[in-house]
């Protein structure tokens, strides 16, 4: 009753905010009456600390009137007013306890009547505005970047960035366009693009990408368990953020709809509803709308196109807002009233919108960003070049550390003091190595995060029931192969959930538990990395296998295949065992894309299987990219590298193997069959060869099936070597890949098998 | 070999004439003739020392060396000057440059046979670069810079490569 006399006044006070102009003195006027009346309330029946906010927010009102603020504090003094009003609603309305409210720092509750806070506080802006300028952007700040110039320095926001700073978004006083209503035509996307700087639009897309991955995970957690707060909340924010800075770079519509999702979390996390069926999966949906905007949106950055309205948003907005209030009674009335906010908004539109803010910003927003900001790893994004220098200054400096302990004059003069430091001097060393080639690796996490989502789109979709289970997602890898092994998995996974794992019926048939599962598993293994999916469906069928290769025409019946070179063969290419095509997998295309895939990462691929039990198929692939095993050879006085992989076999010929064509090109004869033979000093023009065969060795090396002999001097050696590219200039040169530093500090040439069978073969 | 003349020259500088030219160069010696390259090109000069030969290179292409970890081509430009074959005499050096390269900043050696001085060269010293018909071509100088009785030779160091042996790089691919 009291508190509704209170609630009157408030709403009272929130819309004498909302039309007043710092120009006109009586609707300025009109919110100190209506503070000052609030205030006089409130002292006598509400808590000590609600009357002092109002107390010091009509103080700052007074002070505007007076003209004791300068113009440019004006509108963020205003915003400061706004937001505690915001704060009351939140505190009368919504009912949230009156601790938890958050005051803007700026009202310096403290000390009411010092204005001087007011000014130290805008004061600081330009501090947070230098961190923009910062070119190594730490993630947690990126929202910096966002804000526009007069927004005042609010200090809350280095403590809880996420949320805080998207709250000074709604308080600014550009028209942010997140709160009105989304069945009014947005205006036309192609200005806005040109409008929002491209380098924010970057941002936004790879910011927003983050969020909705991590909401993925989060989404699906929550699906097994529609009541874990932690997941809502983590949800909550990625959308919340997502709005947040939509809203700012005009985007309405992922702004709109991330504003939807987020009211209905929002009543999740009151608790008002429950995430189950209808509910989470518009919620998934909306996650994968924005996914498709946000590719859009970078298409059409991209190629400069014009961006287009997507009718779809329309359509799933209205369809989260029928079950935010289907679901809820008075939902409607709040639906309702926020209609009627709206339009008073529209009305008074440029101007600040905070009065219904507190309507979408519950509680525990702020203090739940606080307790996972804890949490949060700090990242640091950085150039990728100046990585990779690092990287070569260290190797570097590793080659010519062990130069100075190795040089005569050092030898002489070293004594027990100088060799301590060299030792000591040595591990730092070693330390900046290790570091330098770990900077680079990633968790395979995000990636068999994209996997469990996969799952469980295509388990709805073929109606199955899978659980995927996973392990070793903090495997480390290269972050190129981590991104270059997601196209492969989607495969594999595709390919266990449609061919492998049977419908529930069939598995009660053969007494299996009506849950299929799948598991995803990576792990270390000599130096490489392998990763395992392994299903409990039904298993590879030889026999089909091999009928159905040799209805196709892959292999001929009389062929004595093993059981692995059986399996195998889903791997050639124009094999599809599915019966029936479907939408799933099943085109024919698939294994074979895997496999070329991994072995473009210098990788293999191979499946095991049982039949009735499941099969495994496991993908092994080097950590990094950037090192290879490397034969090295020599020829004239000019060394070359092999990469060990494409050697098949290297010996020394005997004369009698040799036969010559028209006496000029030459053959070898391996295992009966004959491959072509040439001479690497004659396809490079190198001096002071070995020109007779039998001083020499052959190699004989493989790539795409075809083989050739290549004639060398010796070898000298196998070793790890380091891929350098060899620059702008003379990048691509045929029949070579790159450069690697040699442990003389050289470079050495490493050969690239495919361009040197090719340029062999063109002579 | 073949050498396509390279209609790209910059065009900024014929316009503004030779007080474009004015500024500091470093000045060298490839046989018996001095050359000068722009200061703000040069990134470091360095001692002569082993290079890779990369196979299938126009002659103009020396190799490659390790610049403290990062692989940069090394240009010879005695054999593209005419100034005949000779080794290396111990005074000789590589001046590192930065060239653009498709909007990108790469590092490019240049072997020569002697450093001599960073010089001033003022307007007065300047002279257009001469022209001796087609036989010489004379695209990837910018000028000729007059210091006492010495003549500098101006290079245009993003022209020396000129697109001809870029092409046969890029046929070899």
């Amino acid at each position: 009753m009291n508190d509704n006399t209170i609630l009157i006044m408030i709403e009272e006070a929130a819309e004498a905010i909302v039309f007043a102009d710092p120009m006109d003195l009586q609707s300025l006027a009109l919110v100190h009456t209506k503070l000052t009346e609030l205030n006089s309330l409130v002292e006598l029946q509400s808590s000590e600390r609600v009357a002092e906010a109002t107390m010091a927010a009509a103080c700052l009102i007074e002070k505007i009137i007076l003209g004791e603020i300068s113009d440019l504090k004006i509108q963020s003094t205003l915003d400061t007013v706004s937001k505690t009003v915001a704060e009351l609603q939140a505190i009368f309305r919504d009912g949230r306890s009156i601790l938890d409210a958050q005051f803007p720092e700026e009202l310096g509750l403290d000390s009411i009547h010092n204005h001087q806070n007011v000014e130290e506080v805008a004061d600081n802006f330009p501090e947070s505005k230098m961190i923009n300028d910062d070119v190594i952007e730490v993630e947690s700040n990126n929202y910096e970047m966002n804000k526009s110039d007069n927004l005042k320095g609010d200090s809350e926001r280095v403590e809880f960035p996420l949320e805080t700073t998207d709250e000074s978004f709604l308080g600014n006083e550009e028209p942010v366009g997140i709160q009105e209503p989304y069945d009014k035509k947005v205006k036309s996307q192609r200005i806005l693009l040109e409008k929002c700087d491209s380098e924010l639009l970057g941002e936004f897309i790879l910011e927003s990408t983050e969020h909705l991955e991590s909401a993925d995970t989060h989404l699906l957690t929550l699906e097994a368990a529609p009541d874990n707060d932690e997941s809502i909340n983590a949800v909550f924010r990625a959308f919340h953020s997502i709005k947040g800075v939509a809203g700012f770079l005009f985007l309405d519509e992922i702004g709109g709809l991330a504003h939807e999702a987020e009211n209905l979390l929002d009543k999740a996390r009151q608790k008002r509803i429950l995430l189950t069926g209808d509910s989470i999966d518009v919620i998934f949906e909306s996650a994968d709308l924005m996914k498709t905007l946000i590719a859009a949106i970078e298409q059409a950055m991209v190629s400069k196109k014009d961006l287009y309205t997507n009718e779809k948003v329309e359509v799933l907005v209205n369809r989260i807002k029928n079950i935010s209030e289907g679901k809820f009674d008075n939902k409607k009335v709040t639906e309702a009233d926020r209609q009627i906010q709206n339009f008073v908004l529209d009305e008074s539109s440029e101007d600040s919108l905070e009065c219904n803010i507190s309507q979408f910003e519950p509680e525990e927003s702020v203090s739940q960003t606080a307790q996972s900001a804890v949490a949060l790893k700090e990242t640091i994004k950085v150039d990728a070049y100046r990585l990779d220098r690092l990287v070569d200054l260290i190797g570097e400096l590793v080659v010519s550390e062990s130069m100075i302990r190795q040089s005569r004059e050092l030898q002489q003069n070293k004594s027990a003091n100088l060799n301590r430091q060299l030792v000591l001097q040595q591990k730092i060393t070693r330390n900046l190595q290790e570091l330098g080639t770990n900077l680079r690796m990633v968790p395979v996490k995000s990636t068999f995060g994209k996997m469990a989502r996969l799952v469980r789109d295509l388990a709805k979709k073929s109606q199955k029931k899978i659980t995927l289970t996973m392990a070793g997602e903090d495997t480390e890898l290269d972050k190129t192969v981590v991104q270059k092994i997601g196209d492969p998995l989607v495969h594999m996974i595709r390919n266990s959930v449609d061919h492998g794992i049977e419908s529930p019926q069939d598995r009660i048939q053969v007494k299996k538990s009506e849950n299929g599962t799948i598991e995803l598993h990576a792990f270390h293994k000599g130096g490489n990395v392998f990763i395992e999916i392994r299903d409990d469906g039904r298993g590879l069928d030889p026999q089909k296998i091999l009928d159905r290769a040799i209805e196709r025409g892959l292999v001929s019946a009389e062929n004595n295949l093993s059981e692995i070179e059986i399996l195998n063969l889903v791997f050639q290419p124009g094999f599809s065992t599915a019966e029936k095509v479907t939408e799933i997998s099943g085109r024919g295309v698939g294994m074979d894309v895997v496999k070329r895939n991994i072995e473009q990462l210098r990788g293999q691929v191979e499946v095991k299987s049982t039949v009735g039990k499941g099969s495994v198929f496991s993908m092994r692939v080097p950590l990094t990219l950037a090192i290879i095993d490397g034969m090295i050879v020599q020829v004239g006085c000019e060394r070359y590298i092999f990469p060990t992989l494409s050697i098949t076999k290297t010996v020394r010929p005997d004369p009698n193997d040799i036969s010559t064509v028209i006496n000029r090109g030459e053959m070898y004869c391996l295992h009966d069959h004959h491959i072509p033979l040439f001479r690497l000093y004659k396809l490079f023009n190198i001096e002071n060869a070995r020109t007779e065969l039998d001083e020499g060795l052959v190699i004989v090396i493989e790539d795409e099936g075809k083989q050739i002999a290549i004639m060398v001097d010796e070898l000298l050696g196998q070793q790890q070597i380091v891929i350098k590219s060899l620059g702008e200039v003379l990048n691509g040169t045929c029949g070579i890949a790159g450069g690697a530093i040699m442990s003389d500090g050289q470079v050495g040439v490493i050969l690239d098998i495919n361009g040197l069978i090719k340029l062999a073969r063109s002579r | 070999m073949t050498v396509l003349l390279d209609n790209s020259k910059d065009t900024d500088r014929s316009t503004s004439g030779l007080a474009a030219l004015v500024g500091k160069y470093l000045t060298f010696k490839i046989g018996h003739e001095m050359y000068g390259l722009e200061i703000s090109k040069i990134q470091e000069v360095i001692k002569i020392m082993d290079i890779t030969r990369i196979p299938k290179m126009p002659e103009s292409i020396r190799g490659v060396i390790n610049l403290r970890g990062k692989v940069i081509p090394v240009v010879e430009l005695r054999t593209k000057f005419n100034l005949g074959v000779e080794t290396e005499c111990d005074r000789a050096c590589i001046v590192v440059v930065q060239i653009t390269r498709n909007d990108r900043q790469v590092a490019m050696g240049i072997i020569i046979d002697e450093i001599l001085e960073v010089r001033n060269i003022e307007e007065n010293q300047l002279e257009e670069a001469p022209s001796f018909g087609t036989d010489i071509n004379t695209d990837f100088i910018f000028g000729i810079g007059k210091l006492g009785k010495n003549v500098v030779i101006l290079l245009d160091i993003e022209n020396v490569l000129s697109q001809g042996e870029l092409n046969i790089i890029n046929q070899v691919k």
